[in-house]
């Protein structure tokens, strides 16, 4: 199979997820409601501590804990009309190179969670930000917000193909992906925060922490693009 | 089923260790395990631990640093830390070798290489919690090691929740399997992140310059290989049960097919005996067609229709001469014509 098909695949594959997402905003609508209703729950975590707690300082993690969750969502609804219609099984019945199918479930995924990301995290600073005083380094989180959503994607995608059809599936998506994206998580909390705090000289660290969640990801999507033909060979 | 012709017991595959050695090996890796406890709290050393804010007086002697007791756990707590990452590994590989020829053997080592990873983590994670409550003062810090660690644990039990919601075996053993590669993805982060990231306070201890004494390295020795021995007794006694279970089941599937197979041909006999015997009935009657039934052939059937019994008297309406056998009346019933017959 030449490298063109694959590319005209690819292009099809992921024009058909964006068509469908467009006409019904299943998963975006969800998705942004369910950021909302985080940062709902967050205003209420939050509201007896007054000024007495440096929002600034758990930003990073705050805003983490908000993109886990509605990722989670959002991935476990990326294949359900999938297998709803039998989709599924025409994708797999064409003659379709599957890491071809990885790669564009996978790009439709991020491509979702960014949109829904640059909905939340400028609520999240209206929210919870708009009175602090933000450092000048506050735009560097857009890298470990970049990388993190990139890698959340890539297991998202393998993970939730593997969940699909079991028993339970909503909650063990959670159970699997979470122990699995934790470094990345880790190190995404560990950039953000120091990007948020601004502090002189720690931004050797921001990088080193973005380095790590870049390996991550790079490892990671390495993996799921090798494994994914094991998964949907049915 | 993907082996469904050979015999039961070719699930286990080649086996290299003949069973009865496990006992011995139990015994020695028990044996090691023990001399490495006993030496640890006789004859190696206490470790000079943090600096002392002032020297005091134990014993008659001034020391200005804290000798270690806690120490102790080192003996027992990291070879068990080594076994569990050295079992996972073997789980991988397991899973990769499915992956490559889809042998369900293969399915039910890595299963059990994980369920061996488990008890062994479920160890560590205890013996460890000790020697950070007594040495740290607190149960659980979200330090490097104990975090990448713990993940490890979750990762472990996250396979299993995953064993347990798909019901499709092969399926099952296929995204176990991918599961148990990018699981094992965290072990070698979980051994290295100590020598990794500088601020953990986890010490680092198995390095080739550690500079232990042999009075402590001997003992710990000791105790990694009893360990490593226990953990392979474990696995093998394990996998017997399971590829025992798996024989169990596939001789079922097997047991089924036949039983199926059985019952179908049985049936089969029956009718084509009960055709057999209808048509001589029927070849009988027509034979005899005047002494003393209505004169219906063989074809002229209507299944409502009176029917006035000749000397067999056998009918649709189930008066049954005491000739026809069960299994000829309930062929009369489905088999219209073969009861017109007797017409």
């Amino acid at each position: 199979m030449g490298r063109p098909v694959a590319w005209a695949q690819y292009r099809a594959l992921l024009a058909k997820d964006l068509r469908q997402e467009l006409r019904t905003r299943e998963m975006l609508t969800s998705m942004a409601v369910y950021a909302l209703l985080v940062l709902t729950v967050y205003g209420a975590a939050l509201s007896q501590v007054g000024d007495r707690v440096q929002t600034v300082s758990l930003a990073g993690g705050m805003l983490w804990a908000l993109i886990v969750f509605t990722s989670l969502l959002g991935l476990n609804r990326s294949f359900s009309h999938e297998t709803e219609s039998g989709c599924l099984e025409g994708i797999l019945l064409a003659p379709v190179d599957r890491a071809v199918v990885f790669a564009a479930k996978a790009t439709s995924n991020l491509i979702f969670l960014l949109a829904v990301e640059a909905l939340s995290v400028p609520l999240f600073f209206l929210f919870f930000l708009s009175g602090a005083e933000l450092a000048a380094t506050t735009p560097l989180i857009a890298v470990p917000l970049a990388v993190g959503t990139v890698g959340v994607a890539g297991v998202g995608t393998l993970l939730s193909t593997m969940t699909i059809d079991t028993r339970g599936r909503d909650v063990l998506l959670a159970i699997l992906f979470i122990p699995v994206a934790f470094p990345l998580l880790y190190a995404c909390v560990s950039a953000t925060t120091t990007a948020f705090l601004g502090v002189e000289g720690t931004l050797g660290g921001f990088w080193t922490s973005c380095a790590v969640a870049g390996a991550y990801d790079v490892i990671m999507i390495a993996a799921a693009w090798g494994l994914y033909e094991f998964i949907l060979d049915a | 089923m993907t082996r469904g012709e050979k015999p039961a017991g070719a699930v286990r595959g080649p086996v290299g260790l003949p069973d009865r050695l496990l006992p011995i090996l139990l015994a020695a890796g028990a044996l090691l395990t023990a001399v490495d406890i006993v030496w640890a709290f006789t004859l190696a050393p206490l470790v000079q631990g943090a600096q002392l804010a002032e020297p005091v007086v134990i014993g008659g002697v001034q020391v200005t640093t804290k000798l270690l007791l806690s120490q102790k756990i080192f003996y027992l707590h990291v070879p068990v830390a080594i076994a569990s990452f050295v079992a996972m590994g073997f789980a991988a590989f397991f899973a990769v070798r499915f992956l490559m020829t889809r042998e369900r053997a293969y399915d039910v080592r890595s299963k059990t290489a994980m369920e061996v990873t488990l008890v062994l983590i479920a160890a560590t994670m205890i013996s460890g919690d000790l020697w950070t409550c007594f040495e740290w003062g607190v149960w659980w810090v979200w330090e490097p090691r104990l975090t990448t660690y713990f993940i490890l644990m979750l990762l472990v039990i996250a396979y299993f929740i995953l064993r347990n919601a798909i019901d499709d075996p092969e399926r099952r053993a296929r995204f176990c399997a991918v599961f148990g590669i990018v699981a094992f993805i965290d072990a070698p982060i979980s051994f290295l992140i100590t020598r990794l990231v500088p601020s953990s306070i986890h010490p680092v201890v198995f390095r080739t310059d550690s500079g232990l004494p042999p009075m402590m390295l001997i003992p710990f020795l000791l105790g990694l290989f009893g360990m490593l021995m226990i953990a392979f007794v474990l696995y093998r006694v394990a996998w017997r049960v399971n590829a025992d279970a798996l024989a169990v089941e596939e001789l079922k599937e097997r047991l089924e097919e036949q039983d199926a197979r059985a019952n179908r041909a049985a049936a089969e006999e029956a009718l084509a005996r009960l055709q057999a015997r209808g048509a001589a009935v029927a070849s009988g009657a027509a034979a005899g067609d005047g002494a003393g039934g209505d004169g219906a052939g063989a074809s002229g059937v209507s299944a409502g229709a009176p029917v006035v019994s000749g000397a067999t008297g056998s009918s649709e309406f189930g008066a049954v001469s005491p000739g026809a056998g069960e299994s000829d009346r309930a062929y009369a019933s489905e088999r219209g014509d073969a009861a017109a017959g007797e017409e």
